[in-house]
Order: C-alpha cells, then sequence, then structure tokens
C-alpha cells in the first residue's frame, strides 16, 4: 500500500514539464493528509468511548460487556492500521515531492519512464488505502450509533 | 467512485493512455500529448480528491458525536 501516491507525482510532475500541472497531484496528498489526521482524532476518541461504554454496561452485564468489547475493539485496531497504512502514503508522497527534478533537468523524462509501468499497479493501491479509511469510517460509525 | 477508478486502471488502453502521455513528456513536453487525454487524468485525480474530502468532513462530524456521547457517559459514570 505504501508507496503508491509517489509514482502518481513523479509521473505526472514529468507529463506537466516537472512541475506545471502537478497541482491536482499535490491537492490529492494535501487532502489525503488532512482527512487521515481527522481519522486518527476519532480513533482515539472512538476508543475512549468504547472504554466508557463498556464500564456502563458492566455495571448492569458484565459478560454482555466484556462480549461488547471484544466486538468493537478489533474494529477500532483495524481502523488504526488504516490511518497507519495512510500516513505511509503520505510520507511516501513528501519525499518524491522532494525529489521532483527541475523542469530544465534532463533526469525526469527518463525517471518517468521507469516508473509508468509500476505506476499504473500502485494507483489502485491508493484505491485500497481509500477504501481501508472508508471502511474504518462505516467501522466507527457503527460504535457510535 | 473508487471501484470505477480501479475498473479504469484494469483497462488496458488506459494503461497505454497513461505511457503514452509519458513518452510522450520525455519526448519533449506538451505538445507531444493529448490535452484530452491529460484533462481525463486530471479529472480522476480531482475526483479521487473530492471523495477523499467528503470522507474527511464525515468523519469530522463523526468526530463529533464521539465527543458528544463520551463525555455525556462519563458524566454519567461519575454520578454517585
Amino acid at each position: 500500500m505504501r508507496a503508491c501516491l509517489a509514482p502518481l507525482m513523479l509521473a505526472l510532475a514529468c507529463l506537466s514539464g516537472c512541475g506545471a500541472e502537478m497541482n491536482n497531484v499535490l491537492k490529492v496528498e494535501d487532502t489525503l493528509a488532512v482527512t487521515t489526521s481527522q481519522l486518527a482524532r476519532a480513533v482515539d476518541g472512538a476508543d475512549a468511548l468504547l472504554e466508557a461504554k463498556t464500564r456502563a454496561l458492566a455495571s448492569t452485564d458484565k459478560p454482555g460487556a466484556i462480549t461488547y468489547y471484544n466486538g468493537y475493539k478489533p474494529k477500532i485496531e483495524k481502523a488504526r492500521a488504516a490511518v497507519h497504512a495512510s500516513q505511509d502514503v503520505i510520507t511516501d508522497a513528501e519525499a518524491v515531492r522532494a525529489r521532483i527534478p527541475s523542469k530544465d533537468g534532463g533526469t525526469c523524462a527518463s525517471g518517468c519512464l521507469g516508473v509508468a509501468k509500476d505506476f499504473t499497479a500502485w494507483l489502485p493501491a491508493l484505491s485500497q488505502a481509500l477504501v481501508a479509511l472508508q471502511q474504518a469510517y462505516a467501522d466507527l460509525k457503527g460504535l457510535v450509533n | 467512485m473508487l471501484a470505477a477508478i480501479a475498473a479504469w486502471l484494469a483497462n488496458p488502453a488506459n494503461e497505454a493512455i497513461l505511457i503514452s502521455l509519458i513518452e510522450g513528456a520525455v519526448q519533449g513536453g506538451k505538445t507531444l500529448y493529448s490535452d484530452l487525454q491529460l484533462k481525463e487524468l486530471n479529472d480522476l485525480l480531482a475526483a479521487v480528491r473530492a471523495n477523499i474530502s467528503q470522507l474527511g468532513t464525515d468523519v469530522q462530524k463523526m468526530d463529533a458525536d464521539i465527543d458528544a456521547r463520551d463525555k455525556a457517559l462519563e458524566a454519567d459514570l461519575a454520578k454517585p
């Protein structure tokens, strides 16, 4: 799942003469960073809410509380894993952003050719990361309701 | 939306478009690739971004709900 944005950024950088039309790619990365950070906060909140709900339940139904906790805790951990995977994608994209050659540089185009095939394989991985984030949202939403 | 992206990429014709775009850049810049192809790719990225942005909005609302529920529960639990 790592590095799926990286070749995307590099390829688009080259397509556009290394920088002129990077806006959409950079916006995707920035938006992903904001959403991931919001989800990370929600995961922490959900963890606290699960503890509180479990304690509230335990006062009247201890076995029920344990079942409830065991039902939701893995979903919270899965959501946390989705956040970490997305953070990896962002980290890789940032590293590539720093390596984008200048428009006049000769290495940009040859570098792009090398990643063309990988790029087409990695973009679906970006989709997978987003699907994981959306699943995490759905799972946490179930805890609130 | 995400399924549509995966389907778009799974089509060999679209892979060829991507490679031709990049090869065009290699050979000398924007004039060698079609504006329509670039628009297709940029539209795809814009759609991905809109999708992520909507998810962020939904998550933010959920986070507020979580906080409210947690505070209410903690208040109840603190009652003697």
